[in-house]
């Protein structure tokens, strides 16, 4: 590992990923100061957006140091961390602490460790390496099962912390990256074909009674108004209650009314959409919009295909959660607690989504063969 | 090109692929926010903000209701509700126990709602002012007051139909529901913003938003002439027993109603017991209208130029239409050979079935629906009545024959007294309205109605040409009886079998009815009476709706200061010689008295008249009442059943007692309203009988 950075290549570096990605920080902090400030049974009325804001700063640091590093280095690392990974999500199971039924983080000191938010980035990764190695030979099913079986494996680990909505995303990633990689459409459809007709089998004997009901409610909210319906209604009678304009900074009523669950979490895009009404909406839509077309443009541009497939796989993980995130407030995605990339309060997550910036910098900063 | 940028190429092209999947639901998501923060923004909004706001709602007064001279007809005041706001009630048990004896209510049952999980609570809407102020001085945490009206009527009982009446929280019937949103006003608040718990947020202000009173109607209604004609329905209630009686009078230049009622009714604070009688029948209620609607065909046929007053026509007292025999009202006896003139003013049926032939159906149907039938008029009532005719196809000639007549279609009082206007003024078909304007509480008007004009339905000189011949039925027909003297009156009378649930006529149920206007030369107003299912008397428009008539319209003349027509076209009141009636049955003695100009008195009980007075040969003015008695055997003497008195006045009382050989003992003045022994009780001559007399309303 050499840490390197030729005076060169800074004429590559992408200053428009990198400003959105900073705004997108900025509101997100902001948004979080408006849904926590003064909340109840807080000590320091800054708690939530002290943190964040620390973890932001570490973010970027790793972010800078992962723009040293080669990208090709982490196709090298690639089966290391993924072994890491693995060890990480099985300590969960074991160790991990229960929040709401679920086993998701490990307490190191301060710091919640939550091994599968940074399972997205490594699952990355590891299928660009897997996928990059076979140079766009995937004609036959079998080309296809070590993706599948790396991508399996962790995500069996999640699904049964529980933790549905990451494991979609897994889900999202895999399908998706084995299409840009060259996967036969016929193969693809096999395997959501294959998804589906297990999909009952998951519905009667896999899926938590509450998941169950989160998928009911998404398609009648009315169905249960005070318990699961509940959060739907309060998430969408705060955004169309903030109309073109919204209600003005820091004066979500339904927020310091305590209305809304998970208002800092899951659902601060209902925050915002009250406070900053649709105009403030489609603007952090075209933000969210911007970073994804920067994204796949990198993709475009990589000068091999590890760097293409993973910048790719990165542009999914955010397209996927922002949408099923978004989508969920405004009831046209079921409840499956996916957080909001850089708005949602959650140290892991923003220090993966900063890494995995930092990644795809790293590919547009090498993007063509150096002539020296 | 290597293999490897052949890959990357594919590669890139995917990923377009899947920025363009990207595009859409970036889109998708764009368009649902805007369902959601355009479209329904104001609906989330308010849900929003009911649940932040917990409130007890404060009610202002009704707007009030005042007639066209502002008289008041219906007034509001403020009296206490009492709310609870159970989170910061203190002491529960103790002001339970405090408050059960002021408000009358169980001290378990209040200390349930103290104790609910509610944010606020009526404890007991619209409270006395005595005991508002009790509980005030008792000064409890938690218990609120918030303001709310309370309808008053200061003339009780009329106009009740018209009015409506108001429930705890709205207009339930009547104007009172049809100008609800007028009425109302806005609601105020007590504001107490909570949080999802309910709990009361610190640091927020308790605000009272007051409500905003609500505007006030100015009605076309004359609260004079309403009295007379309630005065007179009431009278008639009394007089002739009937199922109902209603009235409708309106100025037929502008199409303002006047007056409208029918009886019985019900008293608008006690609205629950009177629940049969809450619609206005003028306006809702539509049944056959009969010989009234002979106008219409009359009408067609005069601005079609296919009717000749000096024509002779022939009647034989029934006329057969494609098979079926149709018969005139007179009973088999025919008119025999008259002027079309006569036909009109003795009503006579096969006369109009000739008209209507003459017409055809397209033309007699064109003029029915030109003059309103079979549609709402657009009266500002709820409830309104559409009122039934034939489809034209459904038109054969038999059904063609009958609604020349007035048989078989179905129509609203409102109906005929808007198409009897278009007559009166010169041939247009107005608007009928009941609020003239609508002012707010500082006066300032918000709305005015100016008369408005359906269509003209017929020509100016046809108008005049019927109105004319409407003269000559109330000089020499069939509405003689209803003739004011000094007054040129324009009128028709009807008379329909009423249909019963089954589809066929009831026999010996009949609504009587009589239409017209005065002054003919210059009409002021016009009225409709009927009478339904009248259970003594004679079922003859000449007999019980022509004296109505006259009643209501010789006190409104009166009133309005109506100076009486010119002398010269008043026709002479001649004598009428009183023929004899004895041995007929009445209804042989109606007919023969229908175009005399008299009226005819039952008293008793049987088949046939054994006795009159004054007696036949007896030469009296016009609308003399010819009192008979009625038996099924010519013996009366031995033991006699005593008669019905109530709607005798005093002097007719004691005619008819004299007569029998009974004596009057009176008491009060007006008319009979109460006798002792009750009717139907055998007396023997010589034997005394006490008749109370008081004014005829039902108060």
């Amino acid at each position: 590992m050499k840490l390197r950075l030729d005076r060169r290549l800074i004429r590559n570096f992408d200053y428009y990923l990198l400003l959105t990605t900073v705004a997108l920080c900025a509101i997100g902090t902001l948004t979080l100061y408006s849904a926590t400030y003064g909340l109840e049974g807080l000590t320091d009325p800054l708690h939530f957006v002290k943190r964040q804001l620390l973890f932001a700063g570490l973010g970027f640091g790793l972010m800078l140091l992962i723009i040293f590093i080669d990208y090709i280095d982490f196709s090298n690392w690639a089966g290391y961390l993924y072994v890491f990974n693995l060890f990480l999500l099985g300590l969960v199971l074991v160790v991990g602490e229960e929040e709401k039924g679920a086993m998701r983080r490990i307490q190191i000191g301060f710091f919640d460790l939550q091994p599968s938010e940074i399972a997205k980035v490594i699952i990355i990764i590891t299928l660009a390496r897997l996928l990059a190695e076979k140079e766009g030979q995937l004609a036959n099913f079998k080309d296809l099962l070590p993706a599948l079986a790396a991508t399996a494996l962790p995500m069996a680990l999640i699904f049964f912390q529980p933790d549905l909505g990451t494991s979609l995303v897994f889900l999202a990633v895999l399908l998706v990256m084995l299409y840009v990689a060259g996967a036969q459409g016929r193969h693809l459809a096999l395997l959501i074909g294959a998804g589906l007709a297990v999909a009952p089998l998951f519905w009667f004997y896999l899926l938590k009674p509450y998941q169950k009901s989160r998928l009911l409610v998404f398609i009648n909210p009315e169905m249960d108004p005070t318990g699961q319906g509940f959060q739907l209604l309060q998430s969408m009678i705060g955004i169309g209650s903030g109309g073109l304009f919204g209600k003005g900074f820091a004066n979500s009523t339904q927020v310091r009314l305590g209305f809304l669950p998970d208002h800092y979490t899951d659902m601060i895009f209902s925050v915002f959409g009250e406070e900053m009404g649709y105009v403030g909406a489609v603007v952090l839509l075209l933000l969210y919009f911007f970073l994804i077309y920067r994204i796949l443009w990198i993709s475009t541009q990589a000068k091999d295909q590890f760097g293409a497939l993973l910048c790719c796989g990165v542009a999914v993980m955010f397209a996927f959660q922002i949408l099923v995130n978004i989508g969920m407030t405004i009831s046209i995605m079921p409840v499956t607690g996916i957080p909001l990339p850089f708005m949602s309060y959650g140290n892991n997550a923003l220090l993966v989504n900063l890494v995995s910036i930092g990644l795809v910098l790293n590919v547009a900063l090498r993007r063509h063969k150096i002539q020296f | 090109m290597n293999e490897a940028s052949v890959t990357l190429s594919a590669v890139r092209r995917r990923v377009m692929a899947m920025f363009f999947v990207i595009i859409l639901a970036v889109l998708a998501l764009i368009g649902r926010l805007a369902w959601l923060q355009i479209v329904r923004s104001d609906e989330l909004y308010a849900a929003a903000w009911e649940q932040w706001n917990r409130s007890v709602p404060a009610r202002s007064p009704r707007g009030t209701i005042y007639d066209c001279e502002g008289r008041m007809l219906a007034g509001s005041t403020t009296v206490d509700t009492i709310a609870a706001i159970p989170a910061q009630v203190k002491d529960p048990n103790r002001t339970a126990e405090l408050l059960a004896p002021l408000l009358d209510l169980p001290e378990s049952e209040l200390l349930e709602r103290l104790t609910m999980d509610r944010s606020s609570i009526y404890l007991k809407r619209k409270v006395s002012p005595e005991i508002s102020r009790k509980i005030r001085k008792l000064d409890l945490p938690g218990i609120v007051f918030t303001p709310e009206g309370q309808r008053y009527y200061p003339n009780g009982t009329l106009a009740s139909q018209l009015l409506g009446f108001v429930g705890m929280d709205e207009g339930l019937a009547g104007l009172e529901r049809y100008y609800e949103k007028y009425l109302q006003g806005k609601e105020g608040y007590l504001l107490f913003p909570t949080d999802n718990l309910g709990r009361q947020i610190p640091h927020e202000v308790k605000r009272f938003v007051p409500p905003k009173e609500g505007m006030d109607l100015h009605l076309t209604i004359d609260e004079t002439i309403q009295y007379i004609v309630e005065r007179e329905l009431a009278r008639a209630m009394i007089e002739f027993q009937p199922k109902q009686a209603l009235a409708i009078a309106a100025d037929p230049h502008t199409g303002a109603i006047l007056a409208a009622a029918s009886k019985p009714d019900y008293d608008p604070l006690n609205y629950e017991a009177g629940s049969d009688y809450w619609s206005l029948p003028p306006v809702t209620s539509s049944y056959e209208p009969g010989s009234t609607f002979k106008l219409v065909t009359l009408c067609a046929a005069v601005e079609e130029g296919l009717y000749n007053e000096k024509e002779q026509f022939y009647c034989s007292g029934s006329v057969n239409v494609a098979g079926r025999k149709i018969n005139c009202w007179t009973a088999g006896r025919g008119h025999g050979s008259i002027t079309y003139l006569e036909a009109v003013e003795s009503s006579c049926n096969p006369a109009f079935i000739n008209l209507g032939e003459r017409l055809g159906k397209e033309k007699l149907f064109g003029y029915i629906r030109a003059f309103g039938y079979g549609q709402r008029s657009g009266i500002d009532y709820p409830g309104e009545s559409e009122g039934l005719i034939f489809d034209l196809e459904q038109v054969g000639p038999v059904e063609l024959a009958t609604s020349s007549f007035g048989q078989g279609i179905s129509a609203t009082p409102l109906q005929q007294l808007m198409a009897v206007s278009a007559i009166a003024n010169g041939g247009n078909l107005m608007k009928p309205y009941l609020v003239e304007k609508i002012c707010n509480i500082d006066g300032e008007m918000v709305y005015e109605r100016k008369p408005e004009i359906v269509r003209q339905v017929i020509s100016r000189s046809t108008a005049a040409k019927v109105t004319w011949l409407m003269e000559n039925v109330a000089i020499r027909g069939s509405a003689m009886n209803a003739a004011i003297e000094g007054y040129r009156i324009a009128a028709k009378t009807g008379t329909a079998q009423k249909v019963g649930p089954g589809g066929g006529y009831i026999p010996g149920e009949y609504i009587v009815s009589l239409i017209g206007f005065l002054p003919a030369e210059d009409p002021q107003i016009v009225l409709y009476v009927a009478v339904d299912g009248a259970t003594r008397g004679v079922q003859w428009g000449s007999q019980i709706g022509a004296p109505i008539f006259k009643r209501i319209m010789t006190d409104v003349l009166n009133y309005l200061q109506v100076p009486p027509s010119e002398s010269k076209a008043l026709p002479e009141a001649k004598p009428v010689k009183v023929p004899d009636l004895c041995g007929l049955t009445v209804d042989e003695a109606a007919a023969r008295l229908e175009t005399a100009g008299l009226m005819l008195r039952l008293v008793g009980e049987g088949q046939y008249i054994v006795n009159q007075t004054p007696k036949s040969g007896a030469s009296v003015p016009r609308q003399t009442q010819i009192v008979v008695y009625l038996s099924d055997s010519e013996n009366t003497s031995g033991g006699i059943s005593l008669p019905d008195l109530r709607g005798f006045t005093m002097k007719e009382a004691g005619e008819v007692l004299n007569w029998l050989g009974l004596y009057l003992q009176a008491e009060g003045s007006g008319v009979a309203v109460k006798q002792e022994p009750s009717p139907g009780t055998p007396v023997e001559p010589g034997e005394a009988v006490k008749v109370i007399f008081d004014a005829p309303l039902e108060r």
